[in-house]
């Protein structure tokens, strides 16, 4: 078979795109633009806009997400670092204890109002070891009676008493002795009973 | 506007008016171009509603443009490229949904699905199929199974709409470049058919 092969293909590529823009087009065209204008409000510049700042807001959100999780992780981080371990003197305490002695405080509460307990302090006082928390309760600044009011005495705790840790001497080896075993009872055994069978034979 | 600009850029008294404003004028200009726009469509999606709804597209996004056109290229090369960047959106967005419902993602010869693969399937009639000759009926599939490179430019240069200078405008690739695709996809589409037992006279 031969044939004049690059007409051939030009003739196939012809037919392949031989096909008309259909007739509405121009119409079609011109209604999305009469929409777009009238949709806009007043020029195509606002629809040209919008695409870009589509384009922008599509660029900057994952930047944006990257910032609020940076931002979250920052936080994070703040919030659990603990706070140097400092020895609290008692006046420092005192603050958390009810006073009605603006004096001895370092807050401007009204005199007779119990000051609450910061979450800084209850934290603070979270790390602090035990022993440290025991002096500060003892340091604590008894408040003045007000008017009308019993006076209660503040708690106190007894100082710490601990007995001395002995320690043992370690042995020497010379004095370590072990008994000799006990020499083991002899073993009876009985015999075992006869069988059915056995007891049948010896008959 | 001088006579000079208007004899390399016949359109450019309409673009002036629709950079205006006139909307009119803009619908001159889709009257004269929406040939050139719908063929270049046709032949990278390979489907004709396709290429409508491509063209349509271009049109607008050429509206909305129209006030940035400084008229470095003639108005219709600058349309024409809107057009092929619609149009190649379009292909992959098509050949994406063909892979995910419909085809399977790879076709049986190891080839991505292509949706130019309809236009080589598509039913003809009786009659249609008798004016063809068998020699024309075995290209098609041949043609639409190229790679998409030379077979843009085939299908361009053959559509008889575009220059070449058009066609390196619209592909972004020197006219060299378009000339020596289209004569390489000519020799592999030769090869193949000499494959399967036709010879070239000349």
């Amino acid at each position: 078979m031969s044939a004049d092969l690059d007409r051939e293909i030009d003739r196939a590529v012809r037919e392949m795109l031989d096909v008309e823009p259909s007739a509405g087009l121009r119409a079609r065209v011109m209604q999305r633009i009469d929409e777009g204008q009238v949709a806009s409000g007043f020029s195509r510049k606002v629809t040209v806009a919008s695409a870009f700042r589509r384009k922008i807001l599509w660029a900057g959100l994952p930047i944006a997400a990257a910032a609020v999780i940076l931002i979250a992780v920052v936080i994070a981080r703040r919030d659990g670092t603990a706070p140097p371990l400092t020895p609290i003197a008692g006046p420092t305490i005192a603050k958390a204890t009810p006073t009605s002695d603006p004096a001895t405080s370092t807050q401007s509460a009204p005199a007779g109002t119990p000051r609450t307990a910061t979450t800084a302090d209850r934290r603070r006082l979270d790390v602090l070891p035990r022993g440290a928390q025991r002096v500060t309760a003892t340091a604590a600044v008894e408040p003045a009676p007000a008017d009308g009011f019993p006076r209660v005495p503040s708690l106190s705790v007894p100082a710490l008493t601990m007995s001395e840790i002995r320690g043992v001497a370690p042995a020497e080896p010379a004095q370590i002795g072990v008994d000799p075993i006990a020499a083991p009872a002899p073993l009876e055994i009985e015999p075992l009973p006869l069988s059915p069978r056995e007891r049948q034979n010896q008959e | 506007m001088t006579a000079a600009e208007l004899a390399v850029d016949p359109d450019l008294a309409l673009v002036r008016r629709a950079q205006a404003g006139d909307t009119h004028a803009f619908g001159e200009l889709v009257e004269r171009n929406r040939r050139a726009v719908f063929r270049a469509a046709l032949a990278a999606v390979g489907s004709a509603t396709e290429a409508d709804d491509v063209a349509q597209e271009a049109f607008v996004t050429a509206f909305q443009k129209i006030e940035g056109f400084r008229g470095e290229a003639s108005f219709r090369t600058w349309l024409l490229s809107i057009t092929w960047r619609k149009a190649i959106d379009r292909r992959k967005s098509v050949t994406r949904w063909m892979q995910r419902l419909v085809m399977p993602a790879v076709t049986e010869s190891g080839e991505e699905w292509d949706p130019m693969q309809r236009v080589a399937s598509t039913a003809r009639s009786q009659e249609d199929d008798l004016l063809t000759s068998d020699l024309q009926k075995r290209l098609r599939p041949l043609i639409a199974s190229l790679p998409k490179k030379l077979r843009d430019a085939l299908l361009l240069a053959g559509s008889g709409e575009h220059s070449y200078e058009e066609i390196g405008q619209m592909l972004k690739i020197p006219v060299g470049t378009v000339k020596w695709r289209v004569s390489e996809a000519r020799k592999v589409l030769k090869q193949k058919m000499s494959a399967m037992g036709y010879s070239d006279v000349r």
